[in-house]
């Protein structure tokens, strides 16, 4: 119903009409609006915790004291008859002993503290999951500008490839690739890119689709613009807003999927510490020690909906009709 | 055009897609490093086991000739045999898990859209009220949890601690009495699958329940404010007609977009599922055969997965021709 | 006055936003008499429909009523106050309708609406008859059956073929003006007593806005409905309003009976506006634009609002903000009331003994004397014809098209993909392929220093021949001659190095300007591109913005900084950056406002007359083209029929579909005399286009076929009762058919025959089969189904014509 107080096509000038106005991009324009978002806001706030965290971790020792250190690989002087295994959090009992402050969040099965492999879990989670969107982004987004660009047979058969692989569930075509070429980390890493390709080549060859036929770029063809200078001034600049959007709601979904590889005992192998693996091994003792299933949980879900935050407000402040 | 013709269309255009899936399937599977065929008969194997195993299996020939003819095979539905299942064919295999994950899916997605559109619906009429902002957390975190873990937390919840339900196994509702522990007649099956069904199929809905929610919401606010929903006002419809009817339909439009998309996300949830519930299915059969190299079945369940998905997205393009006019009859004016 | 239907007083509706208050509607008061059509009038922005949405409270968040009485019959529709306290409530009378009492009683049953857009309005997962009878079954106390035949009779009523079987069709299976008259019908099936429409007609062609506009005609005089209608379009205003409210930033300016109004103006912005927009009936030397744009209605300026666009302002306008008082005593019914300080009912305020005020609108004549180079006078009927004109009429060709065509692939959606498929290899399916003939060999010139004007209706291709003349799209076939070399034969190099002589101006100034790119990147580029002023590229840029009447410090703001009209502005600066001779416009100023286009039609014009441009002007609007072009080409489904010098075709039209075009447009003058020539039916389908001459379908002249033999009067007989079957008019199906059509007696011979055999026919009801009968005695052999006529110049006649009457 606003739109009737403001005409079409005008919309933009709401506040323009101060003389006094200095240069405003529309990133910039985009970028205070998702300043006063409060819930991307805290998506910022989750997504620069936990980067610190997995940066704190590649310094190792020296940040990290000792004991946490000693506890992060399977020491045989944690004997499991030392009952040091499988310890509830601090003010909580099981039967293994009460929680103590070596270990605020427990013990694992081997005596392992939980807090230290959480905190170590983090550098696979934001290595992988920055990783294979950035792959997955980078070849996605060059098939679909390629084939959104070229047309003709070109896009048809890099279409009808990115069809396929979409057409097999990605959790799938991860695992088939991996029983081909082993269950490593690294091939996790490329197996959830190639998942991600079909997302970004769909999304991106629209977007180049839609901007192709705007009139700013007829424009410039009917001034003679060249080619070369068309695609990289004007179309791929206008197309990228909903590949960041994309690309940042993405993390958060690779780190699900590398999540739940590591929970079927694909990708990374024991005893590197990583979430997914914990949530696995976890399972053998919820009743005992629940506790052990539910921090990884955890770890996971706020990272995750920090991304998934930070994304939905990008979207709205580059796209404010999304929302409400 | 009827939509028997547009159903007949969509299922011409799936042959290509399921043709490229088989290829790219096949080609992966045969780029493994190494020799395959070590792996089929055991690393203490000699030479001459080595050689009558690559005949046995055809792995002598060049890989275009072993490509059309499973090509050939697939046709008739032959998928070869495991190794695994001690020669039994993929097909048999496959079809004997199927049902299975078929009725984890239908019940999963039911009990996702069940929840989700009224949920949608509710947070679209509240807009930026408290129930709404409840609505728009839930579905947040929704999308942001990983299933396996919610499955876990349900496990805990209600098999160990409460012992409401049980934490593992499914029955299927249509299996004899006799073969049910503890069930006499047809009512008591039923019973304990449902029972059965409750936890994994919250487990592999959540994703989908949040994820519908929020484009159930967003969809529903977008065509509330369109013009025809404002002559709609002008005329005196009650809001609840409107939301019930007028905008209700056009609104389900990118809901139905938005839940082919999670078919794929489903299929990857059922193999999750399956595994913390330990399921017989095929989430697990697949890990089993990967597990085990039993590259035939890695490959049978592959592509039937991906039959699936299809088939799943076709059900969803056709509901939406359904729905919207423009489409089934050629949409052409437009 | 007794017969008052609506009383709406001190109406403000406010939107709070993050920026302030936009006070849309700021203290507006106007009645409705029973039976009168109350027109709404103002550019963009100026709260028509936000005011118009307000007598239903039809306002959503963040929209609010704060302050007003409205008051319909015995109803209270409306009584509130707000306080001026910030944050304070609304207090509401407790004798207003309830939100329930208005849905229930009032939307529909007594007031109901027809918005702008007819796409928009009707629900696309509906079929017609749903959203139809749902409406009336609700707003009529009926039972469903009754309800759909209510709707069937009204769709009937407002000119739907075959009404009952379109009932099971969905919206889209509709034209835009078919879509218009669904929601009329629905309008008028509840029977209320009021209709608010906005904008009803904007959205679609002139030929369809004239139908539409005289089936509103009749149905109010039938229904004795009042009708408030909210327009921007003065033409509009002077057809079909008897009196007028004119809004300027939320405020109503002026009122009076639409005579009043246009010839005894009160009040400067309705002079203004009366001013700015150009004549379909006669020539305009320099249209008088309002200067500056409309200002926020979140601040509005103290005072009088328009003082600061003015060309009256003095200081008093400044301190005084001026109530809508009677100015004038008129007869009781139309009290004419402004709201300007100039008028003798305003003397206490000191208008006349404070100064002229310093505003730029009153300096037009001195400071933007280059802007418009003769008086802003009306020049008589016809205009006279320059010696300029003459010369540029005798100039060497610029551009020579022949035989151009442009065939789209019509196999879109799901049938393309099939074909696709077939290089799986799997599938051997061949789709029959179908185009559509967006241009159909077209042939013209184009002389050097003219500007030549391109018209027709929506989807009759004369944007794709544009985009096709300078091969931003590739042409089908044919020969685009620029300057002696055939661009249509030319490489992608050679191409792009000619385009500096040739630049385009696009329809939306918004969507033509990359939003990432700051105005001087958008004014540099082309020359970047050609290598144009090396290193004095910015100097230029600056130079060009202040050329095309922007300031030279808006090289580094970006376009969604601009209005619409400067917008407009930068898109001209940038066509001119590398000098160009040939200039194609694609209906430049169609997004903009009246003054604003005036402006922009002024600065063109200067334009050319500094550098010598070659214009081709395309518009969908007669009153632009004829203001702005020499020559005029009229396009016709793909096909030119008509050509001719300005004078000539606004003169003495040839083409039928030429006058049609011309007759159709309002006259923004209610005093104007105008005979529309009826038009049936909608435009055929490009992708299908009829047989012999494609406007057979429509044509009111229709040739009798020879072998029929009929006399001129004979044939004019049965031409409209063939009309009035395919529009299933009602009083050809009745006993009185014989009489009411033909008065002469029915014609002899073999088209007598036909003709009593389509009565009896009609009379039970048989449509369809009268219609194919008449259809294929008298429609089918005529020459002008046959034989396509040539586009030539016929003897004697002054222009270039494609009619197989001359």
């Amino acid at each position: 119903m606003s739109d009737s107080t403001v005409p079409a096509g005008e919309s933009t000038r709401v506040g323009s009409s101060t003389e006094e106005r200095t240069a405003v991009s529309r990133s910039a324009q985009a970028f205070r609006q998702l300043k006063r978002n409060s819930a991307s806001r805290a998506g910022l706030y989750v997504i620069g915790i936990v980067t610190l965290v997995a940066l704190l971790t590649t310094i190792d020792a020296d940040i990290f004291d000792y004991q946490f250190a000693a506890t992060f690989w399977y020491h045989p002087e944690n004997d499991p008859s030392g009952g040091e295994i499988l310890l509830p959090p601090i003010g909580i009992e099981n039967e293994f002993g009460a929680g103590n402050w070596a270990h605020p969040l427990g013990t694992d099965h081997r005596g392992r503290d939980i807090l230290v492999r959480l905190v170590y879990g983090t550098r696979i989670a934001v290595q992988v999951g920055l990783l294979a969107t950035g792959i997955g982004m980078t070849l996605g987004t060059v098939i679909g500008a390629v084939s959104g660009y070229y047309g003709g047979w070109v896009d048809d058969v890099l279409q009808r490839f990115v069809e396929s692989l979409y057409a097999i569930p990605f959790l799938i075509l991860v695992i088939a690739i991996m029983s081909a070429f082993g269950r490593e980390l690294g091939i996790a890493i490329v197996g959830v890119s190639i998942t991600t390709i079909p997302v970004f080549t769909r999304l991106i060859r629209s977007q180049v689709l839609s901007v192709r036929e705007m009139e700013y770029v007829e424009a410039a063809k009917a001034a003679g613009v060249r080619d070369r200078h068309i695609i990289f001034r004007h179309i791929i600049p206008n197309s990228l807003a909903p590949v960041l959007v994309q690309s940042t709601l993405q993390v958060g979904v690779n780190i699900l999927i590398v999540a739940s590889l590591s929970f079927l005992g694909f990708g990374v192998q024991p005893p590197t510490p990583s979430w997914g693996q914990m949530l696995a091994q976890s399972r053998q003792y919820m009743i005992v020690n629940p506790w052990f299933s539910i921090w990884p949980g955890i770890a996971i879900l706020v990272t995750v909906i920090g991304f998934n935050m930070l994304g939905d407000g990008l979207r709205d402040a580059i796209d404010p009709r999304s929302n409400d | 055009m009827t939509t028997a013709g547009y159903i007949g269309r969509r299922l011409l255009q799936i042959v290509p897609v399921l043709w490229f899936v088989v290829t790219v399937t096949f080609v992966l599977i045969n780029s493994i490093p190494g020799d395959p065929v070590r792996i089929l008969v055991g690393p203490s194997a000699d030479a001459a086991a080595i050689e009558a195993a690559r005949v046995q299996y055809g792995l002598d020939q060049p890989l275009y000739v072993r490509y059309v003819k499973y090509l050939a095979a697939i046709a008739t539905g032959d998928f070869g045999t495991s190794i695994h299942y001690g020669g039994v064919p993929v097909t048999a295999k496959i079809l004997e898990r199927l049902p299975v994950t078929l009725l984890l899916l239908v019940s999963s997605f039911t009990l996702a859209i069940g929840t989700a559109i009224p949920l949608g619906v509710f947070a679209a009429k509240n807009r930026n009220n408290r129930y709404d902002h409840l609505a728009r957390i839930t579905s947040l975190v929704g999308v942001s949890t990983p299933s396996f873990w919610v499955g876990l937390l349900l496990i805990i919840v209600f098999a160990y601690y409460t012992n409401l339900l049980p934490p593992s196994g499914l029955v299927m509702p249509w299996a004899p009495p006799g073969s049910v522990e503890g069930a006499t007649s047809r009512l008591d099956v039923l019973a304990t699958s449902a029972s059965h069904l409750i936890l994994p199929s919250i487990t592999l809905g959540t994703l989908q329940m949040a994820a519908i929610t929020r484009i159930e919401r967003s969809s529903m606010l977008e065509v509330l404010n369109k013009d025809y929903v404002q002559l709609a006002r002008a005329y005196g419809i009650s809001e609840r007609t409107i939301l019930r009817k007028q905008a209700f339909k056009n609104a389900q439009l990118p809901v139905l977009t938005v839940i082919g998309i999670q078919i794929t996300t489903a299929l990857g949830g059922a193999v999750l599922t399956e595994t913390v519930f330990n399921i017989n299915g095929m989430g697990n059969l697949i890990i089993t055969a990967v597990r085990a190299q039993d590259y035939q079945l890695i490959m049978g369940t592959t592509i039937f997965f991906a039959i699936m998905f299809v088939l799943g997205v076709l059900v969803v393009d056709v509901l939406y021709a359904v729905i919207d006019p423009r489409i089934s009859y050629g949409g052409a004016d437009e | 006055m007794s017969d008052t239907l609506l009383t709406v007083r001190d109406l403000q509706t406010h939107f709070v936003t993050e920026e302030g208050t936009i006070r849309a509607v700021d203290g507006i008061s106007f009645e409705v008499q029973r039976g009168e059509v109350l027109g709404l009038v103002g550019e963009s922005g100026a709260g028509k429909s936000v005011a118009a949405r307000s007598i239903m409270r039809l306002i959503d968040a963040p929209g609010r009523i704060v302050n007003g009485e409205i008051r319909f019959k015995d109803d209270l529709l409306l009584d509130v106050e707000t306080s001026d306290d910030p944050g304070a409530e609304p207090h509401r009378a407790p004798e207003m309708l309830s939100s329930r009492e208005i849905r229930e009683r009032i939307r529909g049953r007594e007031i109901a609406m027809i918005f702008q857009d007819p796409t928009e309005s009707l629900n696309p997962v509906f079929t017609i008859g749903e959203q139809l009878s749902e409406i009336i079954q609700l707003n009529r106390n009926v039972s469903r059956d009754e309800a759909a035949q209510i709707a069937v009779d009204r769709l009937r009523e407002v000119g739907i073929p075959e009404a009952e079987r379109r009932m099971d069709d969905y919206p889209h299976e509709f034209s835009g003006g078919m879509r218009q008259r669904v929601l009329i019908a629905m309008a008028f099936a509840c029977e209320p007593s009021l209709i608010v429409a906005d904008e009803p007609t904007t959205a679609l062609d002139v030929t369809v806005e004239a139908q539409i506009l005289d089936l509103v005609k009749e149905l109010t005089t039938r229904y004795e409905t009042s009708f408030i209608w909210v327009t921007h379009d003065m033409g509009v205003v002077a057809e079909i309003c008897d009196r007028v409210s004119v809004m300027y930033l939320g405020e109503i300016v002026e009122q009076a009976s639409v005579d009043e109004l246009f010839h005894e103006t009160r009040h400067p912005y309705t002079e203004a506006l009366l001013g700015s927009i150009p004549r379909p009936d006669r020539d305009v030397d320099g249209l008088s634009p309002i200067t500056g744009i409309m200002p926020e209605a979140i601040n509005p300026p103290s005072g009088c609002r328009f003082h600061d666009r003015c060309p009256d302002a003095r200081e008093a306008c400044v301190r005084t903000h001026p109530d809508t008082r009677l100015v004038e005593s008129g007869d009781d019914s139309s009290p004419h009331r402004a709201a300007c300080l100039k008028n003798d009912a305003f003397a206490d305020d000191g208008y006349w003994e404070s100064e002229p005020l310093d505003n730029g609108a009153n300096q037009t004549e001195h400071d933007g004397s280059r802007e418009t180079p003769t008086e802003q006078s009306v020049l008589d009927d016809g205009g006279v014809e320059t010696d300029t004109d003459r010369q540029r009429t005798d100039a060497e060709p610029l551009l020579e098209v022949r035989g151009l065509k442009k065939y789209f692939d019509a196999t879109d959606g799901f049938l393309s993909r099939l074909r696709i498929d077939r290089h799986g290899g799997l599938l051997p399916i061949t789709v029959d392929r179908e185009y559509v003939r967006a241009v159909d060999g077209v042939d013209f010139d184009i002389r050097r220093g003219e500007t030549i004007g391109l018209v027709g209706e929506s989807g009759c291709g004369k944007s794709t021949l544009a985009r096709t003349l300078l091969r931003l799209v590739e042409p089908t076939e044919g020969d685009i001659v620029f300057d002696g070399k055939n661009l249509a034969e030319m490489s992608g190099e050679e191409l792009r190095q000619s385009r500096k002589r040739m630049q385009f101006v696009f329809q939306d100034p918004q969507a033509s300007l990359d939003p990432r790119m700051t105005v001087g990147e958008i004014v540099e580029e082309p020359m970047k591109a050609h290598g144009l002023y090396p290193g004095e590229q910015e100097r230029r840029a600056r130079e060009l913005l202040e050329t095309v009447g922007l300031d030279a410090d808006h090289y580094n703001r970006y376009p969604h900084q601009f209005s619409g009209g400067q917008r407009q502005r930068v898109n001209l600066a940038r066509a001119l950056s590398v000098d160009p001779e040939f200039i194609v416009c694609d209906e430049p100023t169609s997004a903009l406002d009246a003054s604003v286009q005036a402006q922009v039609l002024n600065t063109m014009k200067d334009l050319q007359d500094e550098f010598g441009l070659t214009y081709l002007f395309i518009s969908h609007d007669l009153s632009v083209i004829r203001h702005v072009c020499d020559r005029v080409a009229v396009m016709y489904l793909g096909e030119l029929v008509e050509l001719a010098d300005k004078d000539d075709l606004f003169r003495s039209p040839k083409h039928p579909y030429t006058q049609a075009l011309l007759s159709a447009i309002p006259v923004p003058d209610p005093r104007a005399e105008r005979e529309t020539v009826p038009l049936s039916g909608d435009v055929p389908s490009p992708i299908t286009p009829p047989s012999g001459c494609r406007f057979h379908t429509r044509c009111p002249k229709l040739i009798a076929p020879s072998e029929l033999a009929l006399s001129e009067e004979a044939w004019e007989d049965v031409r409209r009762f063939l009309r009035a079957v395919q529009r299933e008019s009602r009083d050809a199906g009745t006993a009185d058919a014989r009489e009411t059509y033909f008065p002469d007696g029915v014609p002899s011979g073999e088209s007598g025959t036909v003709v009593e055999e389509a009565l009896s026919l009609t009379s039970e009801g048989a449509w369809r089969e009268a219609a194919t009968l008449l259809t294929d005695t008298f429609v089918d052999p005529s020459i002008c189904t046959t034989e396509d006529p040539a586009l030539d110049s016929p003897d004697g006649l002054d222009r270039i014509v494609a009619c197989h009457r001359y």
